[in-house]
């Protein structure tokens, strides 16, 4: 993805496109522009190089913002749950798009399986602990009722 | 695959730039700053302007290089069909 790219030269063009502005619209500004006759020179030069940076600003955010859009808008059809194949498993949908999305998702099983074992190194003392408190309340349930099956 | 780095975008920054140093030194070179008489406001505008422009466009260009060069380091796919 190249949207950190897209992003700087947007920021830049719309800064262009801005100083381009002020220097096209500054001529009236700042009075450079007589009412009537002939421009003077500075007028001249300061209109046409601001009309040429605005320009080259705007061509350069035209530019800048198609690839990002384009790359957003596939960023949220790869994203969006509520896609076409929206209900299908993540692994699933990525196999279905492309290849490359497949071998990118293999590397998860290996985390997973990992995780597996953790949660049981975790959990394996703990169901035995239980296990055996289980087992010595049914031993004293049962010593209490004399050989009667304790009330489940 | 192909890489590039040299975007019109990036061209378009780059002779903006350009640009903007030529807007900033203009009022000397084209006389309508005399010598030795203080700024008019078309001098400061456009000596301030221009440099800010330059500045903006060497920040963007460097920015851009440095995030296509990132990307290429980092393994990842620094060929760009985009400007």
């Amino acid at each position: 993805m190249h949207a950190g790219r897209h992003l700087v030269g947007l920021f830049t063009s719309v800064l262009c496109l801005l100083a381009g502005l002020w220097l096209l619209l500054g001529a009236w500004i700042l009075g450079l522009v007589p009412q009537s006759g002939a421009w003077p020179g500075v007028a001249v030069f300061n209109v046409g190089s601001g009309a040429g940076i605005t320009l080259a600003g705007l061509l350069a955010l035209i530019l800048y913002a198609r690839p990002l859009t384009a790359e957003l808008a596939v960023t949220q059809e790869t994203g969006d749950p509520s896609g076409p194949d929206g209900a299908l498993p993540l692994r699933r949908r990525a196999r279905r798009r492309s290849p490359l999305a497949t071998s990118q998702a293999l590397p998860a099983p290996v985390a997973s399986a990992k995780a597996r074992d953790d949660a049981e190194d975790v959990l394996l003392p703990i169901a035995s602990a239980l296990l055996s408190d289980i087992v010595r309340q049914r031993g004293g349930s049962l010593q209490a009722t004399d050989g009667k099956e304790a009330p489940r | 695959m192909r890489r590039r780095w040299l975007s019109p975008g990036l061209w378009l920054t780059g002779l903006t730039g350009m640009a903007g140093l030529w807007v900033a030194g203009a009022p000397f070179w084209l006389g309508y700053q005399v010598a030795g008489t203080a700024w008019t406001a078309a001098t400061k505008t456009d000596v301030a302007t221009g440099l800010a422009l330059a500045a903006v466009c060497a920040f963007g260009g460097f920015a851009h290089v440095a995030l296509a060069a990132g990307a290429v380091l980092a393994g990842g796919r620094g060929g760009s069909s985009a400007p």
